[in-house]
């Protein structure tokens, strides 16, 4: 088995087949096994666009450290069958150091498979599953692939009863029994995990959408309303029986229209509200998202982004809404604009972006993506985090009339009246409006709350979490700028080509709006800038050039979806840009 | 059926010090009378009315009653209105608009605020045109009606709101006239006291952009449809009627909607679900 750089012990192993085959819960148990054993992992998953019976595949990556992104090619395959492979040939990257097992009582193998000169062990699992009544081939891969691994057969045995606890008994017998089958199925060979060390601490399992869940709740998230949409529907799914035991409620909205416009309703009535959507979903947002900004009420939109536009990619991966993000509402729309950079990071965005709408009683706008928010995660704990960032409420008073909503104060946020506040009734309006809310269309009120609504937004101290630095950014010559989910691949990189004696430092922003323009002009200045992004156009670096952050000089390598931005593919792009 | 034992309240109580920018002689100004008085014999304090409005003409109605107001984008009050009860239940939430607002832009909102029949009262100030833009035919403007827009009048049948509102799901479907004051104010009186959707759905003269509507106020009927909670009848009532009848068409008591929730949780029980 071949041993990455990257880190210094890890295993990668895919497992694919037809919709239905398994491949997805292979993958699931597999990963729950390899955090019983005390390592981590990550997996990410592909299907077709059928919603049932087209082919799927998992990707994973172990290590006895964590590791929060996918292999260059895959140590071990696995075939449940050959349905439809070819359409993942591009995610699962096969080359002569892979061993590839597969079932042999369907297809043949594939020349494509053949050609890449992997090891090829056959195996006939139709035999195995006519033998033990109740089994399924999936169960006797994951024995398989344990056994191949090292993994010990009862932290395999514990992941399948916490996955099949609810199927009941008899198919819980089945699949143990086919996967301690499978265990000895194949020859005994020298095991990756045999020199790894494991953990006994806790961790967490958990994909980026219910990172972003629990976030919110941490937060104190009490309404949520949504459309579903793919990626983003698990975010809500996640909440949605879990939120009405915790002092709040999700609503089913009819359109995407209508989600936004309950959120905003459900906040105007004091409770932290927020949605999640994708794409289609959040254009159609756009005009009540400006309705959030004038009329000042705290919401929190969550983007799980896919490729656009139109339809577009509707289950992959793409970095390509920022620009309606950040520019996509009508007028002059100051608002906050986030990215978390990994899993983890997921849950403390998610809730220092509820604080910043609540503090700032405006729209804040996260951007996840479908990779970050459906890939899963074996991440350590993530420790709850304190922000302080609370909604400045009006105070009931008795005979109170003199109630100015949109007072502009030194720090540009006025106090907002809950309903139910004798002394704070007013009209929320996305009309322009005078101090008191009262509709206006005068020059002078419009200048006035113009400035207000932007100065509360750009003179906040966002404080350290703006961005994360990586590799000494004061002393360096190179510096490498990113979001989002690219950071994982990106980082690896920078971190390659430093270990190398290469002068580079890695800057990935987590505050997109407002920009920290002088702040990375100022890490920036003198240096060689490298913008990485998955896009086609390179809306990242435009918009960083744009705002003067960057100098016109820079270089971006941008890529559109679905596609990983491999790290050997950033290197050799930072490495070449570095020679010339 | 309106209690008014103890101290009288005055319509004024519940107007704003804002002007309204409607017309001189607009059917709005007996709405917006109206629906003052009811929540004067109601007596609902004014802080715990949440008057949820779109666009248009009738949807500036939010900044002129004294309340918490809120005077959204086009077409999505129902929405707005709709996450507001469900955070807070405790509140009177109105919603009210015109028949572009809520019967064309809106008009998704409208079929599912119906069926999810929440505890809301929604004020349709139905004048058959568009107004704020200066006359184009809406929804329920007649076919043959003629403007720029539509020189030869627009050709498509009209929405019928109180029939559509029946057959999604609303519990109360109630027509009223802007020219009968008292019997307009007791109608949106039993509309927010009905628990459940309640459509008050209100012919009110545009004087501007159609001045032939000003023959309404002899042409609308008074109150005499008797409530029922026989769809077969509502629908017979409803599909029967010339459009000049008004009172309630149709009341029933059905599931109303409404978001409950615990606190049996802690965010640590959440937290534990993940460990692995």
């Amino acid at each position: 088995m071949q041993s990455h750089n990257i880190q210094d012990r890890s295993v990668s192993v895919s497992v694919s087949g037809a919709g239905g085959s398994g491949a997805v819960t292979a993958g699931l148990i597999l990963l729950k096994s390899m955090a019983n054993a005390g390592y981590y992992g990550y997996m990410t998953r592909f299907s077709g666009p059928q919603i049932r019976g087209g082919e799927s595949a998992v990707v994973l990556n172990f290590s006895d450290s964590p590791v929060e992104r996918s292999a260059r090619s895959s140590d071990i395959h696995f075939a449940l069958d050959w349905h439809g492979f070819e359409r993942f040939s591009d995610e699962i990257p096969l080359t002569s150091q892979s061993c590839v097992i597969f079932d042999n009582s369907h297809d043949a193998l594939p020349d494509s498979v053949a050609s890449t000169g992997a090891k090829i062990i056959e195996v006939n699992l139709k035999d195995q599953v006519d033998q033990l009544e109740g089994s399924r081939a999936n169960a006797f891969a994951v024995g398989i692939v344990a056994f191949r691994l090292g993994l010990p057969l009862n932290a395999v045995l514990e992941a399948l009863e916490q996955i099949l606890e609810k199927k009941g008994e008899e198919i819980f017998l089945a699949a143990s029994e086919a996967v301690r089958r499978g265990y000895g199925l194949l020859e005994k060979k020298a095991a990756p995990l045999e020199q790894w060390k494991p953990v006994s601490h806790t961790r967490w399992n958990m994909s980026g959408n219910e990172a972003c869940a629990l976030g919110a709740l941490r937060a104190g998230v009490k309404f949520a309303a949504a459309y579903p949409i793919t990626p983003a529907s698990d975010i809500v799914e996640y909440l949605a029986p879990r939120l009405e035991k915790y002092g709040g409620n999700v609503m089913i909205a009819e359109d995407e229209l209508a989600a936004i416009n309950m959120a905003i309703g459900g906040s105007f009535g004091g409770k932290p509200s927020m949605t999640a959507t994708s794409g289609p979903g959040f254009s159609l947002m756009i005009e009540a998202m400006g309705l959030a900004i004038a009329s000042e009420v705290p919401v929190l939109v969550i983007n799980v982004m896919r490729g656009g536009p139109s339809t577009g990619l509707p289950t992959k991966s793409e970095q390509t809404d920022l620009n309606q993000a950040l520019f996509g509402m009508h007028g002059e729309a100051p608002h906050v604009v986030v990215a978390p950079l990994n899993i983890a990071d997921c849950v403390v965005t998610t809730q220092w972006a509820v604080g910043l709408a609540e503090h700032l009683q405006t729209l804040v706008v996260l951007l996840s993506d479908q990779r970050l928010g459906q890939s899963r995660a074996i991440i350590d704990a993530v420790p709850s985090k304190t922000f302080d960032l609370k909604r400045k409420i009006l105070e009931e008073k008795e005979g109170q009339r003199s109630y100015l909503r949109y007072a502009v104060s030194p720090d540009s946020i006025s106090p907002m009246a809950i309903p139910g506040n004798a002394a704070g009734r007013y009209t929320a309006d996305g009309l322009e409006h005078t101090v008191s809310g009262k509709p206006s269309s005068m020059a002078s009120d419009h200048l006035q709350q113009l400035k207000k609504r932007e100065a509360k937004v750009t003179r906040f101290d966002y404080g350290k979490m703006w961005a994360e630095a990586c590799f000494h950014l004061e002393s360096t010559k190179i510096v490498v700028l990113t979001w989002g989910s690219v950071y994982h691949n990106t980082k690896a990189a920078v971190s390659e080509l430093y270990h190398d004696g290469c002068p580079v430092a890695l800057l990935a922003l987590r505050l997109l709006m407002p920009l920290q323009t002088e702040a990375i002009k100022a890490l920036c200045k003198g240096k060689k800038v490298i913008v990485v992004e998955q896009s086609y156009s390179g809306q990242f670096c435009h918009y960083l050039k744009g705002q003067g952050a960057i100098d016109a000089s820079a270089l971006t390598l941008a890529k559109p979806g679905p596609l990983v931005l491999g790290s050997d593919e950033i290197k050799a792009f930072i490495k070449e840009a570095t020679n010339d | 059926m309106i209690e008014t034992a103890g101290e009288k309240l005055s319509p004024e109580a519940y107007l704003s010090d804002v002007r309204p920018v409607w017309c001189p002689g607009c059917g709005h100004y007996f709405v917006l009378r109206a629906l003052t008085q009811a929540l004067a014999w109601l007596k609902i304090p004014n802080e715990q009315i949440g008057l949820v409005t779109g666009i248009g003409c009738s949807s500036r109605i939010s900044a002129y009653v004294d309340a918490y107001g809120f005077h959204g984008v086009h077409g999505r009050a129902l929405a707005l209105g709709a996450g507001l009860k469900a955070v807070r239940p405790d509140m009177n939430v109105i919603v009210a608009g015109g028949d572009g607002d809520g019967y064309s832009i809106g008009g998704n909102h409208f079929l599912h605020a119906c069926r999810r029949n929440m505890d809301l009262t929604y004020i349709v100030m139905d004048n058959e045109v568009y107004g704020m833009t200066k006359g184009q035919p809406s929804p329920t403007t007649e076919p043959d009606w003629q403007s720029k827009l539509a020189p030869e009048g627009t050709g498509i049948r009209r929405f019928n709101p109180l029939g559509i509102a029946l057959a999604s799901g609303a519990s109360f479907i109630a027509r009223g006239s802007a020219g009968d004051q008292k019997g307009l104010s007791r109608l949106i009186v039993e509309a927010i006291e009905h628990k459940g959707f309640s459509l008050v759905e209100i012919k009110t003269p545009c004087v501007t952009f159609r001045p032939e509507e000003k023959a309404w106020y002899k042409s609308m009927r008074k109150i005499a449809i008797e409530p029922t909670d026989d769809m077969i009848l509502a629908a017979q009532r409803i599909h029967g009627s010339d459009g000049f009848d008004t009172g309630i068409f149709y009341q029933a008591d059905l599931p109303v909607f409404q978001p409950h929730f615990t606190e049996e949780k802690s965010i640590e029980d959440f937290e534990k679900e993940f460990e692995v």
